[in-house]
Formats: structure tokens, sequence, C-alpha cells
């Protein structure tokens, strides 16, 4: 047992210089792979919407139609799982925090087709368009052959319904 | 003469009570006749959210129980998990996790170190104690991407590797925590207002230890020798180390179990560090779980409980946590018994108290 | 390399009756009260009550099935004083009878606005119901019923 034992190291501590940073003069420095945010590289991102479904919090959503992905950053829990499930690899966790706001702050990103990707789409839907058509024509055929005794009046409209349902 | 009893509520909202805790106190004079406690204002519910995240999504909701012990709740919660479907996690991967939760406790024990000299009224003290926590937090950082809150658990593994240059980093630091903590600790141990304020307060002898079934550095300061780690779970049954035990059984017992616990880890990290294999970091783990079991797992604070019963669906039937500050309520109503009013701040903090993981 | 002492976990399903004089049991053996939790499952609580060695870290876990929800299950705080806060945690969360607590919160343990939060919908139902039968009252299901049985009986007397 003693007295002052702590007098050492308190008067050292007189003629060091201050542990704390004088922030935000002198920047931090984020270690790698430091949780502060989740980005996305939006032209990788096939819409799948795997992020959506495994966020714990919620607090991204991903529309197929606009290949739209947004994230609410106030909800985010920085936890990453969305970047382990990511079938492209396409999301990260960045460094740097969310900066604090007076309202809740949703960030989002939308895919913007390319070149390529229009052609490929045009194609798709081409094919689409071009395999509808003949399922059409087949069912309408059909329908002919197995009318063709009947003659029933409205034989035409019933096949035009079918591809639409 | 019969003596006036009064009864003085303490908390929720009080200066050395880092979270919300009420206490009534039965006052006689000056002395606690009886203390009754009442929690349950942080509730949230985290159990039921079973009804609606998926098992994997537990693991990060888990996590976020609380933010000191968040990476012991993940790896009792993932450990369970492994346990219902018998996988055989990676031996890297073993050593990584016993490396993080021991860097964990070292900064639990060092945030109780400065929350104690906080209570005690020793501000500097209390300074020194978080400067060099930060130091614990930086290694964390570094290797896991959070200071509190790591995710990097997997039913099967973890996510991250510790790479050479992190682990000489880490070596460096832990050796220089090491360092200071000798420095800060002459005046934890050996002060001798230190001591005025923390020898022969709030005893438990050790059959009322044992009896009200305490936990943790409060149970192994009471002269019990009861360390989950020597269930040897991950890698705690390749490294060598013998549980810290004090039979003063007061305050002082308390600081000093945690003081040699945190030179414990730091030695722990040394010889994971050297006995760590190359080698994956998970294993795929396929379906779901079905069955039940129990898992222990020592945390900073003491044993922690975990149960998990599934149904083979993805959603668990029955998550259950059994936190060591559950435990540990008791033994704080044991501690106030008789002792001086003064002396009540002090004595909730030495059960080092996490309401916030005790309800849940 | 340190001493691993890993005994492994037991579990033992008794019926209700024999709880109290298990639980006795144990306290003579010297084992620590270590847990107890509640489960609703498949329309039962499932009550676990765990008790562990300081020596030799056994953990053993009794497993008590009440089949019958509305059923007066016995406190074990008379034999462990430490398990109020397990058994008041049990009965707010699930709704499970336990009765003659020594440190009794009365369901007010956590400050909820909602009743036993951990029962599903159809748990909830069944516990309404089954009390209901136990007390031979009838049972409503709809608060509008239950307001105008209540007029109805008023105006009878």
């Amino acid at each position: 047992m003693g007295i002052m034992k702590f007098a050492p190291t308190m008067l050292k501590q007189l003629f060091e210089k201050p542990v704390t940073k004088n922030y935000p003069a002198e920047p931090i420095n984020y270690p790698e792979g430091s949780r502060g945010h989740i980005d996305i590289d939006i032209q990788q991102c096939i819409s799948c919407g795997m992020c959506m479904r495994v966020c714990p919090p919620g607090a991204i959503t991903v529309d197929r139609k606009t290949r739209t992905w947004t994230i609410n950053r106030f909800d985010c829990v920085q936890c990453g799982y969305c970047t382990t499930v990511c079938p492209k690899k396409c999301l990260y966790l960045n460094p740097g925090y969310q900066t604090p706001g007076p309202e809740k702050y949703i960030y989002s990103q939308t895919h913007v087709l390319t070149e390529a990707e229009k052609q490929h789409e045009a194609e798709m839907e081409a094919k689409k368009q071009a395999a509808i058509k003949a399922a059409m024509a087949k069912k309408a055929a059909a329908a002919a052959a197995a009318k063709k005794d009947g003659a029933a009046p409205d034989a035409a409209a019933k096949p035009a319904d079918k591809p639409q349902a | 003469m019969a003596k006036k009893r009064s009864v003085v509520p303490f908390g929720p909202q009080h200066p050395v009570l880092p979270e919300p805790i009420h206490l009534d106190l039965v006052l006689e004079d000056e002395k606690v006749v009886e203390a009754v406690p009442n929690i349950g204002f942080i509730h949230r519910g985290l159990e039921g959210l079973t009804e609606k995240k998926d098992f994997r999504q537990m693991t990060y909701v888990i996590e976020r129980t609380c933010g000191i012990c968040s990476f012991g709740h993940g790896l009792g919660y993932v450990e369970t998990i492994e346990n219902i479907m018998n996988v055989e996690v990676p031996e890297r991967a073993k050593y990584l996790r016993t490396i993080w939760s021991e860097l964990a406790r070292m900064h639990s024990h060092l945030l109780w170190l400065g929350l104690i000299s906080d209570a005690f009224g020793f501000e500097s003290l209390f300074y020194q104690s978080w400067r060099i926590r930060e130091r614990v937090l930086d290694c964390l950082e570094l290797t896991t991407g959070g200071r509190l809150i790591f995710s990097v658990l997997e039913p099967g593994g973890v996510l991250r590797d510790i790479n050479k240059d992190q682990e000489k980093e880490i070596l460096k630091q832990i050796g220089l925590v090491e360092e200071e903590l000798k420095e800060v600790e002459k005046a934890f141990l050996l002060d001798y207002s230190v001591q005025t304020r923390l020898k022969g307060v709030g005893i438990i002898t050790k059959e009322r230890a044992h009896e009200i079934g305490c936990c943790g550095p409060v149970a192994r300061a009471s002269g019990l020798s009861y360390d989950m780690r020597k269930l040897g779970y991950e890698a705690y049954g390749n490294l060598d180390f013998e549980p810290i035990i004090s039979n003063d059984c007061d305050s002082y017992a308390r600081c000093e179990v945690r003081i040699k616990e945190i030179h414990q880890s730091i030695d722990l990290i040394r010889q994971a560090f050297a006995k760590m294999p190359e080698g994956d970091l998970s294993v795929p783990v396929k379906g779901f779980p079905k069955g039940e079991c129990f898992t222990r797992i020592e945390q900073p604070r003491g044993e922690a409980i975990y149960y998990v019963k599934a149904n083979g669906t993805k959603m668990l039937d029955r998550f259950r946590l059994r936190t060591p500050t559950f435990a540990n309520l008791e033994g704080l109503c044991e501690m106030l018994k008789n002792c001086e009013y003064a002396d009540v701040g002090i004595l909730c903090v030495t059960i080092d108290p996490c309401i916030s993981c005790t309800e849940r | 390399m340190a001493e691993v002492i890993n005994p492994g976990n037991t579990m033992e399903v008794i019926p209700l009756e024999d709880l109290l004089e298990e639980v006795m049991k144990r306290k003579h053996q010297g084992l620590r009260f270590d847990q107890a939790c509640a489960a609703f499952v498949d329309g039962n609580f499932e009550l676990s009550y765990s008790f562990s060695d300081d020596d030799a870290y056994t953990f053993d876990t009794l497993r008590v099935v009440v089949d019958d929800l509305a059923r007066k299950i016995p406190s074990v705080t008379a034999i462990y004083p430490c398990a109020e806060f397990y058994e008041n945690e049990m009965r707010e969360l699930f709704g499970c009878q336990i009765e003659m607590i020594a440190l009794d919160y009365k369901d007010k343990l956590y400050r909820l606005n909602v009743e036993t939060p951990m029962l599903p919908e159809a748990g909830k139902k069944a516990l309404k119901e089954a009390l209901c039968a136990a007390e031979n009252s009838p049972c409503n299901d709809n608060a509008a019923g239950s307001v105008k049985n209540v007029s109805e009986d008023g105006g009878d007397k």
C-alpha cells in the first residue's frame, strides 16, 4: 500500500502531447476494411434482390423494373451480410461513416443500360415476342383444328386470350 | 430503540450507472438493509425476433444485443447452431475466434476499470484506462472492420482473416497495453485511497456465491474456480491457462481478478498466434438446423448460456440467451445487504452490469 | 496444455409433479442453479431448469412439458431463491402460470405494453381459453362480446 502511486504517471502526462486527435482539423485514417458504409458498383448489379432479402434490418430495396438499388443509410447496421451473399460481388463496405443529418438519408443508384446490354435486352425481348407469337399461332391452329366440325362463331377470340393469361 | 427505516429509490438515472437499473434501497440510518432490483427499462424482445428473421440473419441480430459483449454473443449463437448441425469448424477459424474473443475480453475489462475508477472518483485513472483500451479497439478495427461490433462470424467459420502484418501490429499493440497497464494497475492495486474504497466492501463468501449462482469474475473473486473456457470450446483446449481466483471475496478482489485476466488474455493471444495453423476460414453449412442445444461460453462478464430449439425450417422455434448479469443481479442484492449507502454506486459497478444484454 | 473438462450436457424429461422433488435432489447434490427458461412448442409449454457443478462442469437440464396451458406450476424459488428473475421472466413473456414466486414482480419485471409477447397468436388464444376453462367461466373471443355479456350480467343482478 502506498500513497500517490499514480503521481509519476500523471506528471509524465504534463509533458506529453495529447492522446486525442485534433479532429476534424486532422483527418482520421480508417484502416482498410473498416465498416463505414455500403456502396454499390451499380453497373455490375443484376437486380437479383438477394441483398434485399437477407438484409437483417431491411434497409435495402431493389426495384427490378427500374433497376434501382436503394439503401436507407439510417437503418443499415453495417453487418455486411449483403456483401457476402451478392452473386456479382458488386457490394462493398467502404470506410468512412455516414454523416449525421436532420432527415433520413436514402441513397439510391439506378443501373443504366449500356449499348451492348440494350441490344441484348432488345434481342431477348424480340425472342420473347416471337415465342409468344409462335405459341399463339400454335394455339389458334389447335383451336381451329378442334373447332373444325363445330364451327363456333367466337373461335378466334378464345386463343387470343390465352397467352395473356 | 427501533431504528427508523426509509426506502430510497436509486436509479435508473444515476451518475455511476452506465445503463438503467432501478434499485429500491431499504435503509436503516446509513446502512442498506435490503435492495430490490428493478429492471425492464430497455427490454427490446430480441429473442422474439426468431419469428421474423432466419437463423443466419439472427447471427447479426444477436451480435447487436449489446455493444461490449457483442463478439461473445455471436460466438455463443454460432457455436450452438454448429453443435446442432454437427459442423466441424476449421482449425484456423477456431484460433481466430479465440483471438477475437480474448481481445474483446481485454477491452471489456479495461472499460470496467475505467468505470470503477469513475465510480470512486478517480477521474485521471478513468482517462488512463480508456486510453489503453483504445489500443485494443484499434486492433479490432484493423482486423474485423468494427470497433465494437465485428460481424465476422457465420455458422461454419469466420468471414475475415488476420494476415501477417496485422498479426505483427496486434502483438506490438498488446505489448504496449501490457506495459502501460503495469503502470496503471499500481494505482488500482496499491494506492491507499483506492483501497479504502474497495477493501472489505461488498463481500460475497464462497458458499453464498455458489448458492446464488454468481458467475464470471464475481464468482472467481469469491474463490470459486469457475471458468467456462475450461470446457475447451474453440481453441481454448490447446492453450495453457488456469482460471484466476482470489479468496478475498470483496470489491478489491474483483478488481484484482479483472486486471490479472487482462494479463492472462494477452498471454492467451500470444499463445494462440504461436499455435495458429494455416488453412480454410470456413466450411459451407447446408440445410437448416433441427434439434436443440445448450451451449455455455465464458464472456468477459461471466458465463453466458445459449439455447436454441430448431425445427428444421429456416426460422428457429426458440432462442434464449442467459446473460452473466442476469445471474449476477442476485449477487448484487447480496452485496448490497448491510453495506453503507455511500458504497452502493461502487457495488453496482463491481458486478460489471450490462443491462442491455440482460433484458435483450 | 491446460486440462479440458467437458463432461457434456444431459437432459432428463420429468413430469410436472416430480419437479420440486428433482430440484430438491439437485440442491442436496450441491449443484448450482444455472438457468430456467420456457418455450412454446406444438401447443405445449416446455420448461427447462438447468443445474451445473462448480468443479465438474456438468450441465444437467430438467425438462418439463406442460400440455395444459392453465396448469399451475410450482415455483422453485423456495429451494433456489436465485430463480426468482427467471421465473418472473417466464411468466411474463410466455404466460406460464407459475405461482408462489419468492420475489413476485406481478408481471412488471419488464415494461411491456403487450401481454405474453413471446407467445404466438395461436398460443395466446389457447392460453386464454385454457384459463377460462380453469375458472369455469365462459370465454369470449372478441372484446365487444365480452362487454355485452358484462352488461347483461349486470342487468340480471
